[in-house]
């Protein structure tokens, strides 16, 4: 086999060579200058080609933008300069050329990335979209992605903890899944996150997730990429787009290029940020003596005989002289404070297309705005890109990072903890060095050092066979290390000092090698595309618990003892996977106005099992770019570019491993001295699992208008999800608990669209850009596992009720809410339904004397037992976003700039749990929990009343009625929202003046993050919440930054 | 060109594809698939180990075998001496008089109703879980096993290297024998169940007459159990493991269980329990042990045992000290010292024992299984058959011999191939069997006529050779002797019986998930 490749290149190579060996002609000496067509400015380091069967590169312009090249009469010369249009001219004897290039602003002329290769965006079929770095540079964030809040169609981010280091959610086109973790107003669903490609190497972002969601272990890798190096971020939103990303593209594919090097002369850039984040408004609370009196009324209105006498002997309420029971603390002014951060990056690059380089050095620190909680960053990238001559390529990437997350006493997304104690009592006392109870040591003293470290190196070669023909291989290697040590106090932890650590290992190994081919003639295109991808996994984690430390200050070293330890060991997320793909595109267009587009895909994986190891995803797209017609070409501009775009795409991801195929094996024990090895009774095998398919078809229509001042962006889409898994229990004449079932489905359908206007002409001096973009989707549940009617989620967990709260019924939209129907307020006890076979009022289920009566919640007794219990519950409301989009604008004027960008999310329901929890802060006026006034709120105060929320303040209710349990559509509200995400100002110095302080740009801007949201909701933050829809009250809160930064450039 | 175009692509596929098959095959390090399981005989035998383990494990889950088999005849009851202890075993064992009248869950106090005076058992739980007697109501674990025998055999039958021929050939019939075995037990238990062969059955099923179950069972195993050795050539795995007897003798049981419902064909059933029975004797595997050797028989892996499961702490930790009959009927010094030990804690009625054990007729068993205080009701009853070698410094309720959990053995087989030949007329063969079983025992030859006296007095040797193994309220059922008060202190009316009051209540999980289940009526 070798021999025989041996003699095809020599063969191949042997065929190219003649090419070489043209004639010389006749050459003339052409001089010139190349001028930005707009700005008249030089334009240094323009690539001069000489236009031939390959084009071979003669020179560059220097610094002034001057150039000199001696080329033979008749030849045609190629400009070519990043961010500008490839102008040719045809040279017909010695001349002075001035050249003057235009921008390449229009959308349609860009380059992008399908299947990693480049190619025009003009004859790509698939729905992508593409923002640039410069875009989202001002504003100081440890994950790029929030950035891209409101700027792309079809992208839903929602930045729903404000904790440093975590990503929000991201979902694209809607939701593709229908499972969920956590329980009740804790439920998060499962990450489906998209794949990200940074670089051209693929890269698993929900690593974090590893060790279960919301839960200590590791950095995502997203988090390790500063904005500042970031040229690009392409998101592919539909399937024909991410088909030949496979079956890890199954949810939408984000493209990130960093910076490369584009000057002769070295560039040394400097990004400085001087931020400051600040805690959103903090609930009012009643201090000191009005709350205790709040209390005391509270006994006084509603208690019994016997809560008038616990008062004396409840020394919070009683003893008002006692020095530890007469304070007015506030607790959210000690958890909750403001922090000044800084971030720095450096990035030196240079170069020219033959040689270039960049590297980047980042610093951002962000201390979270809870006490004890923060997180970190420094990065390190190298890039060095070498193309000797046109046939040559090779780029060699490094990045090193180390990234350090600060969880406090919390993990995670959650710091229930905080929240707990940010509301005691304000009539407690305050830490200090003789106060400090163990939850407050907790918040305050644990020692979290959670940090990953990450080394990644990759490497590219290229190499044109013949004209036309190009094989690529790039391969990577990234490892990391997180480890995440918990130190408690001893006074944290029962007076025993205590360790938690926790430490993984990730290694990834990923080769591609792939070859293109393009052909031209008579207008007819043709490329052909191939690659294989292999990658090797491994991740290991462990960790080790122990009690009794020497002390708080030695903490090790650790060991096993009987006694003191607290578990530890490889936890079961270990897994070592393979996966080897091939793909394979092909792409026709005729004069580049009617283009086909066919991708298809074989994904295997070790872990699929042998009988199907191949996933397959096909895909098929076309598309018209009926500008280019003639009967719609005309000078007048109104029409600058038009297409329409068909495409469908399949992409499949496997479900389940060789274990739920064929079952898991374990030894367990012996019998009689004969050693056992069984099949583990949980999980029966399913033989026939089918993988995940997600089919999508779009259609899209792109038209830019009147010489480029108004275009827009239109897609809309059919989304399948078919075989989704799902544990499903089984019989127990099964013998085994659960099913790995996959045939739940569910549909998406939406409309994206992006609108784009620029209404002052080009030679204006103020340029004004605005931009809207809006995505409408809607998600259907067509079909639940064994086809079963509704499926409570989640399964396993209760809730404080005993059942979740989250439904999935199939017709429905993918997740409701499965609460109890609130209709109002039993205005007086005679309101209050009697059943007229017993004669007894309506009651919950706690006692048979529990009856309902004035001020009392009316809950729609759905099954019309007279008993208000689970059985009442119906699913009700959306916990996913209906519209959801942004508005961004982009004012300048000579040096200065303003950008502002907003997001917004319409109709969708959430649930209020924070207003819930409110109201349940009251129902104890014995306990030590902070009162919140409620005087803005119309709740039910004397029979007779017509009150919007029922009686608060008898407490007696709680145990009988519960009136203020989170799983009612009383707390089901609007999450609709209109955030403006940031404001920037900048201010760009004059060139001139800066060249002679020896720096080419200067800009300083002031920005500012999260400033203000528009909402008819009544909780805190309508974007606070879970992906499942909770306002959790233990959540992070998400903080307003205020920024000043600086840009510096020699 | 282009041809050579074509050939490099060819060339690069075909170097891509090189080695990709090995490059998917990554064996998991941390667990095994069923991909890398099944590769040789040991994995055969390891998984097969594990189903007769998981077994003996539901039987150990509680106080099993006594509650299935014994408690329910009403002539066991509670000593209600001051026995109790921090264990209180006193009030533990006050259940057993809910037993005595088939309370299992009807009335208040029932056997099930954890929070009763008489729930106390339920509450108990050892090495952390529970032993409560709902777990009887639970057959999940039956179903493990029966799933997993079926694995087994689906596995064996794709082929395992190395097992091939005869050992395939065993190892199917082992699985078969692994499932009518957990078949027939469950069908005594909850009279209809759901039946399948099929491995890795997902869908719901209803549930099957018993009748039909039985007999599908029948001839499944009838079909192969010549497959079966006689005898293994390990002695550690004498009678814990499949032997052509064992089938023999699970036939004959599963016979004469249809010969008392379908009695319509009960001729061939009880032909069909003769001539297994015979086949059995004719084998020359199995020997009656002399009455003075009775420790050996009860420990396990005795020449007369034909199938046991067995838990010895010195392969294994203690197993659940009340799941054994033999506990509740000592007492120091025949138990392991402490105050729970100085009388025993339950006992058998007198008037029951002086019926079984007429004045006046010898039997090596009244002396040997008994003590002088034999017809005590107050904690000095002691059943001596269930004596053993203690531990040495043992103490507390642990501190027992130990013993198997006989199944099946040689006098039980001989007692019903007697009884069957009883059945069928053939009093003076069916009289042979009995008076080997009363040789044994140094009791007289069985003088009296034949057809009804014969049968009740196959009945009444029965109730004594076999007392407290799990066979008394079985053969109360299928012999319809539940009926008459004759034969029992709990009697069922015809129309309990027919409603299905022998049987066991069946957990409400059972229902979940499957449309097609129902419970048993009678609960």
């Amino acid at each position: 086999m070798k021999r025989k490749l041996l003699l095809i290149l020599i063969l191949s190579a042997a065929l190219v060579a003649p090419q070489y060996l043209v004639a010389q002609v006749k050459k003339v000496l052409v001089k010139g200058m190349v001028t930005d067509k707009e700005t008249k400015e030089a334009l240094p380091g323009t690539s001069i080609l000489l236009d031939d069967a390959s084009p071979k590169g003669l020179t560059a312009s220097n610094a002034k933008g001057e150039f000199s090249a001696s080329v033979p009469v008749g030849a045609t010369l190629i400009f070519r300069s990043v961010g500008y249009k490839e102008k040719r001219v045809k040279i017909t004897g010695a001349e002075t050329l001035n050249v003057e290039m235009i921008t390449n602003s229009t959308s349609l002329n860009e380059v992008v990335l399908r299947g990693y290769v480049s190619r025009s965006k003009e004859v790509t079929t698939g729905a992508s979209f593409t923002i640039s770095g410069s875009e989202i540079q001002d504003v100081p964030v440890s994950n790029a992605t929030e950035l891209l809040q409101g700027k792309v169609p079809g992208l839903n981010i929602q930045v729903n903890t404000g904790a440093p280091g975590y990503p929000g959610t991201i979902l694209v086109r809607g939701v593709s899944g229908i499972n969920t973790s956590g329980s009740g107003s804790e439920s998060f669903l499962t990450p489906t996150s998209p794949l990200f490609v940074i670089d051209g190497i693929p890269i698993d972002a929900d690593n974090a997730a590893d060790f279960g969601f919301n839960s200590p272990g590791g950095v995502s890798p997203l988090e390790l990429i500063p904005v500042e190096d970031i040229a690009s971020i392409e998101v592919l939103t539909d399937a024909q787009a991410t088909a030949s990303y496979g079956s890890k593209g199954a949810y939408g594919v984000f493209i990130i290029q960093t910076r490369r090097g584009n000057s002769k002369k070295p560039k040394v850039r400097y990004t400085g940020n001087y931020f400051v984040t600040a805690p959103p408004n903090l609930r009012t609370t009643l201090g000191g003596k009005a709350e205790r009196d709040a209390k005391l009324l509270e006994i006084l209105a509603n208690g019994t005989y016997n809560d008038l006498l616990k008062v004396s002997t409840t020394p919070i309420l009683s003893d008002s002289l006692n020095a530890y029971y007469r304070n007015s603390t506030n607790w959210q002014g000690i958890y909750y404070v403001s922090t000044y951060n800084t971030t720095h990056n450096i990035g030196i690059e240079g170069g020219d297309t033959k040689f270039n380089y960049s590297t980047n050095l980042n610093y951002y620190a962000q201390n979270g705005i809870i006490q004890n909680t923060g997180y970190k960053r420094y990065t390190m990238k190298m890039l060095m890109d070498y193309r000797p001559d046109d046939k040559f390529h090779t780029q060699v990437i490094f990045n090193v990072g180390l990234g350090k997350q600060n969880n406090g006493n919390g993990q995670g997304l959650l710091q229930t903890g905080v929240a707990t104690n940010a509301s005691a009592s304000s009539l407690l006392p305050g830490p200090s060095l003789f106060q400090m109870t163990s939850d407050m040591a907790n918040d305050f003293n644990v020692k979290d050092d959670n940090s990953t470290k990450t080394f990644s190196a990759s490497a590219l070669l290229g190499y044109e066979l013949f004209k036309g023909l190009n094989l690529t291989n790039t391969g990577s290697y990234a490892y990391s290390m997180s480890a995440d040590e918990k130190d408690y106090p001893a006074a944290s932890s029962k007076n025993r000092a205590a360790v938690y650590s926790y430490n993984d290992r990730n290694a990834n190994l990923y080769n591609r090698a792939g070859f293109t081919y393009s052909k031209e003639f008579r207008g007819h295109s043709f490329f052909l595309q191939g690659f294989n991808e292999i990658w090797a996994k491994d991740f290991q984690a462990g960790y080790i618990s122990q009690q009794g430390t020497p002390s708080d200050q030695i903490l090790g070293p650790l060991g096993y003892s009987t006694h003191d330890s607290r578990g530890g060991g490889v936890l079961k997320s270990f897994h070592n996977e393979h996966t080897l793909s091939y793909a394979g595109g092909f792409t026709y267009n005729y004069r580049r106005k009617y283009i086909l587009d066919l991708t298809y895909r074989l994904d295997g994986s070790s872990i699929a099992g042998f009988d199907s190891p191949y996933a397959k995803n096909p895909s098929i797209g076309f598309r018209w770019n009926f500008d280019k017609e003639k009967f719609l070409a005309n000078e007048s501009g109104w029409l600058n570019e038009g297409d329409i775009r068909l495409t469908y795409g399949q992409v499949i991801r496997p479900t389940g491993d060789i274990y739920s195929l064929y079952g898991q094996y374990a030894p367990t024990g012996n019998y009689e001295g004969s050693n056992r090895i069984g099949i583990d009774n949980t999980t029966l095998p399913n033989s026939v699992l089918r993988s995940t398919t997600n089919t999508t078809y779009n259609l899209g229509v792109d038209m830019t208008m009147f010489n480029n001042k108004f275009s827009f962006v239109f897609n809309t889409y059919f989304k399948k999800v078919t075989n989704i898994p799902w544990l499903t229990p089984v019989p127990t004449t099964d013998g085994f608990s659960y099913l790995l079932s996959n045939d739940a489905s569910q549909v998406n359908y939406g409309y994206e669209l992006q609108l784009t206007l620029r209404p002052l002409a080009k030679t204006s001096k103020v340029q004004w850009n605005l931009s809207l973009v809006g995505s409408f989707n809607r998600d259907f549940l067509t079909k639940l596992p064994g086809n079963k009617n509704q499926i409570i989620i989640p399964p396993n967990k209760t809730s404080a009720d005993g059942i979740g709260s989250t439904v999935l019924r199939a017709g429905r939209n993918t997740y409701s809410y499965y609460i109890f129907n609130y209709q109002g307020v039993y205005s007086t006890t005679a309101q209050v339904p009697v059943d007229p076979v017993t004669g007894l009022p309506l009651r919950t289920k706690v006692s048979t004397t529990a009856f309902f009566k004035a001020g009392d919640p009316i809950w729609q007794d759905t099954n019309g037992d007279y008993i208000i219990d689970d059985n009442d519950r119906q699913a009700i409301g959306n916990s996913q976003p209906l519209v959801t989009g942004g508005l961004n604008t982009n004012l300048t004027y000579k040096g200065f700039g303003l950008t502002m960008n907003g997001s917004f999310t319409f109709k969708r329901d959430i649930m209020n749990d924070a207003l819930a929890s409110r109201f349940r802060l009251v129902n104890n006026p014995f306990g030590t929990s902070v009162y919140l006034p409620l005087t803005d709120l119309n709740y039910w105060k004397q029979s007779g009343d017509q009150a919007a929320y029922p009686n608060p303040f008898d407490y007696t209710r709680t145990g009988i009625i519960s009136p203020f349990k989170s799983e009612q559509s009383l707390f089901m509200s609007n999450g609709s929202y209109f955030k403006i995400n940031n404001i920037t100002l900048s201010y760009s110095f004059d060139k001139k003046f800066i060249s002679k302080l020896g720096m080419s740009n200067l800009r300083v801007y002031a920005s500012a993050n999260n400033v203000i949201t528009f909402s008819p909701y009544v909780g805190p933050n309508p974007e606070n919440v879970t992906g499942a829809g909770w306002d959790v009250s233990g959540g992070y809160p998400v903080s307003r930054t205020y920024n000043i930064g600086l840009n510096l450039e020699f | 060109m282009k041809k050579y175009l074509i050939c490099l692509l060819v060339a690069t596929v075909c170097t891509w594809q090189y080695g990709c098959k090995k490059f998917l095959d990554v064996p998991p390090v941390d667990k095994l698939s069923g991909l890398t399981f099944w590769q040789s005989k040991a994995d055969v035998d390891a998984f097969a180990t594990d189903i007769y383990a998981q077994f003996r494990n539901k039987l150990t889950s509680t106080s099993f075998m006594p509650a299935v088999g014994e408690l329910r005849s009403g002539y066991i009851l509670p000593a209600t001496v001051s026995n109790s202890n921090s264990g209180g075993e006193k009030n533990i064992r006050a259940v057993y008089s809910q037993f005595a009248v088939n309370n299992l869950k009807q009335s208040p106090g029932a056997v099930l109703d954890p929070n009763s005076a008489t729930g106390v058992w339920n509450a108990q739980t050892y090495n952390g879980a529970s032993v409560s007697f709902a777990n009887i109501t639970k057959w999940f674990e039956f179903y493990t096993v029966i799933q997993d025998a079926n694995i087994m055999y689906d596995r064996v039958n794709k082929g395992v290297p190395g097992v091939t021929g005869a050992d395939k050939k065993r190892y199917l019939a082992e699985a078969v024998f692994l499932r009518c075995f957990t078949y027939f037990f469950i069908v005594r238990l909850y009279g209809d169940v759901t039946y399948y062969t099929q491995p890795y059955q997902q869908d719901p099923l209803p549930r099957t007459n018993f009748v039909t179950v039985l007999n599908k069972c029948i001839a499944d195993l009838a079909a192969v159990k010549n497959d079966l050795p006689l005898a293994y050539s390990d002695p550690a795995l004498l009678a814990i493991r499949a032997t052509r007897g064992a089938a023999d003798d699970l036939l004959m049981n599963m016979n004469m269980w249809n010969a008392g419902f379908d009695k319509a064909n009960r001729a061939t059933y009880y032909q069909n329990t003769a001539d297994l029975g015979a086949e059995i004797i004719a084998s020359n595997t199995y020997q009656l042990l002399p009455l003075a050797n009775f420790d050996q028989v009860m420990r396990g892996r005795s020449a007369e045992g034909i199938f046991e499961f067995v838990q010895s702490t010195n392969y294994e930790a203690a197993p659940y000290w009340r799941a054994f009959f033999g506990e509740m009927m000592l007492r120091y010094p025949n138990k392991g010292t402490g105050a729970d030990n100085n009388s025993s804690h339950a006992y058998f009625k007198a008037s029951y024992l002086q019926r079984l054990y007429p004045a006046g007729v010898p039997d090596n068993r009244l002396t040997q299984w008994f003590d002088n205080t034999w017809l005590s009701e107050s904690g000095n009853f002691q059943l001596l058959k269930y004596k053993g070698n203690l531990l040495s410094n043992a103490t507390g309720p642990q501190a027992i011999p130990e013993w198997g959990l006989i199944i099946f053995r040689y006098a039980e087989a001989i007692l019903l191939r007697a009884e069957a030949l009883a059945a069928l007329g053939n009093d003076s063969e069916a009289a042979n069997m009995l008076n080997m079983i009363r040789a044994r025992a140094g009791a007289p030859a069985y003088a009296g006529p034949g057809g009804q006296d014969l049968q009740d007095a196959i009945f009444n040797e029965r109730c004594k050779e076999l007392m407290g193994e799990g066979h008394m309220y079985f053969d109360l059922i299928r012999t319809g002797r539940i009926l008459d008060p004759k034969w029992t202190a709990d009697p069922l009316t015809q129309d309990q019986f027919d409603r299905g009051g022998w049987t066991w209540p069946i957990d409400i999980s059972a229902l979940y998930n499957n449309p097609y289940m129902s419970l048993n009526l009678y609960w």
